[in-house]
């Protein structure tokens, strides 16, 4: 019996390692770096997130005490959040160009920790959904990582290691960030509304319900013939709750990605289409692509194409 | 103290991070560790400390359904739709009473659909003259989004960085003020919030079939 559970033990940790710590290249790792602080520079720039700061008090006025010390929110301060979301635009440059890369991103995930909450403060403390979410986890996750070793502006005093496994788990954790957002997603729909989301009857609902708000950018039409059949609601319905569950899987199985990932791209276009909902963490899907592959097979064909590779005769 | 408890969280994620960072520091240097294969212990036991600690808290979130942000329950859609659909509208009024839709872009700073939960929750919680300060703010940023449309500006401000490629809300709205001719010409001195509730299967059949309540009206100047 020790045996066996010694093995089972050996098994887990064989597993874990293999997950988290198998040898992978610097360039993937930098690129994650590159994607999150892209993105949230494109989030950051389309808000105006301090401005909340600087509303009428009445709009703060519901606001609980433990919400705004939670975050550091406070009305009132328009000048301060202003100047904090420059810092924010410096950090995120820095990370994504790779000047001071770690502490770019620590000093960023922290200030989109304080201000990310001003989007929602005023009726919610909870901003999932708005496109920063993933990224205050993912920058953070990065800045405790070798994630500066590639893709940087400045030179290196340490010459990187060309592979290993400090360049696996802050990746691996990154993708399990974004995947995660499907998967929690999917186990909330069946806790909070039970086996009957997955019902033709309720797509049907739905499709309905957007498709019927004036104030809601969507494809009237194609929302309504859609509600219509009952094939396709069920196979939405199917397919919406296993692209929730299953995505998760691509983190560890690397060749289920062209598939579902694809898959989830299609689920996505067509929501947009019929419910007007877009995922805006979407470019992040770039986490996955294989940058050293694609750099190294580059450069082969550079060679070949110079005729450097060509065989001797 | 539970209201805190995602502060901690955060707080948490952030101090198991350093202690990993530090001890990946503090470990053997990597051409040492590439030589022979093996990291150094504590530094793996710091980072699957690391790990442990954001799997059990972001897994706790989404499994308790907690909002423990920026671990977050992600309540995408996590609804059985009944036959009864219900939302609620802001509309602006001008000066001859007349009310008019107003484009999503006048709202900002606000994002519209955070504007609408704010105001069919915390609005209505506020004392009346609260409540109508909130309001004469509200009908400023319809009437500056109606002048500039009426001029032919771009309404709203949230593009003057990226133009036709600032990231919109995750929901997406029409542009009703697109032009001059289709933006309301009298000013705007009102505003009033509607709760409209349908029956999704008679309203396929007859989209106006919507029953709407006035839940708040102001008027400023008459």
């Amino acid at each position: 019996m020790p045996g066996s559970l010694t093995r089972i033990g050996d098994w887990i940790t064989g597993r874990w390692d293999a997950l988290w710590y198998a040898p992978a290249p610097a360039l993937n790792l930098a690129a994650a770096r590159v994607v999150f602080a892209v993105h949230a520079l494109w989030i950051l720039g389309s808000r105006d997130l301090p401005s909340t700061s600087g509303l009428p008090d009445v709009f703060w006025a519901r606001v609980p005490a433990v919400e705004r010390w939670r975050y550091l929110l406070f009305p009132g301060h328009l000048t301060l959040e202003q100047n904090l979301q420059l810092a924010a635009v410096a950090a995120l440059f820095a990370a994504a160009l790779g000047v001071w890369p770690r502490i770019a991103c620590f000093c960023a995930g922290l200030l989109l920790y304080h201000l990310a909450p001003l989007e929602t403060i005023i009726w919610t403390p909870n901003p999932f959904e708005r496109g920063l979410t993933v990224s205050v986890l993912a920058l953070l996750a990065l800045s405790f990582s070798r994630c500066g070793d590639a893709l940087c502006l400045l030179p290196r005093r340490v010459t990187p290691a060309p592979s290993s496994g400090d360049y696996r788990w802050p990746l691996v954790l990154v993708q399990l960030f974004l995947c995660q957002v499907y998967f929690i997603s999917g186990y909330a729909k069946l806790a909070r509304a039970g086996p009957e989301w997955v019902t033709a009857t309720n797509m049907r609902a739905w499709l309905l319900v957007f498709s019927q708000q004036d104030q809601s950018l969507v494809h009237v039409d194609l929302g309504r013939w859609v509600a219509d059949q009952p094939v396709l609601c069920w196979f939405i319905a199917i397919g919406a709750i296993t692209i929730d569950l299953g995505l998760i899987t691509v983190v560890i199985w690397p060749r289920l990605r062209a598939a579902f990932i694809a898959a989830a791209m299609a689920f996505h276009a067509g929501i947009l289409l019929t419910m007007g909902i877009l995922f805006l963490n979407i470019p992040q899907f770039l986490v996955f692509v294989d940058w050293e592959r694609l750099r190294t097979r580059a450069a082969g064909q550079a060679a070949l194409t110079r005729g450097d590779g060509a065989p001797m005769r | 103290m539970k209201h805190l408890l995602p502060l901690f969280c955060f707080c948490g994620y952030v101090a198991f991070g350093l202690f990993g960072a530090w001890r990946a520091q503090a470990s053997p240097a990597q051409s040492d560790v590439k030589r022979s294969g093996v990291e150094g212990p504590s530094k793996r036991r710091a980072v699957n400390l690391f790990l442990l600690y954001t799997l059990g808290v972001s897994f706790g979130a989404g499994f308790l359904q907690r909002d423990f942000w920026p671990f977050a329950q992600w309540p995408l859609v996590a609804a059985v739709q009944g036959p009864i659909a219900q939302g609620s509208r802001l509309m602006a009024v001008d000066r001859l009473g007349l009310e008019h839709n107003v484009d999503y872009r006048a709202w900002q700073p606000f994002v519209i659909e955070e504007l609408t939960a704010w105001a069919s929750g915390r609005w209505l919680e506020l004392a009346p003259a609260d409540r109508d300060r909130a309001a004469a703010f509200l009908v400023q940023l319809a009437e500056r989004g109606r002048l500039a449309a009426r001029r032919g500006e771009e309404v709203g401000y949230f593009d003057r960085r990226l133009g036709p490629f600032a990231a919109p809300s995750f929901l997406l709205h029409p542009k009703w003020w697109s032009s001059p001719q289709t933006t309301p010409s009298e000013r705007f001195d009102g505003v009033r919030l509607y709760r409209e509730t349908w029956n999704i299967e008679e309203r396929r059949l007859n989209p106006a079939a919507v029953d709407r309540e006035v839940r708040y009206e102001y008027r400023g100047r008459h």
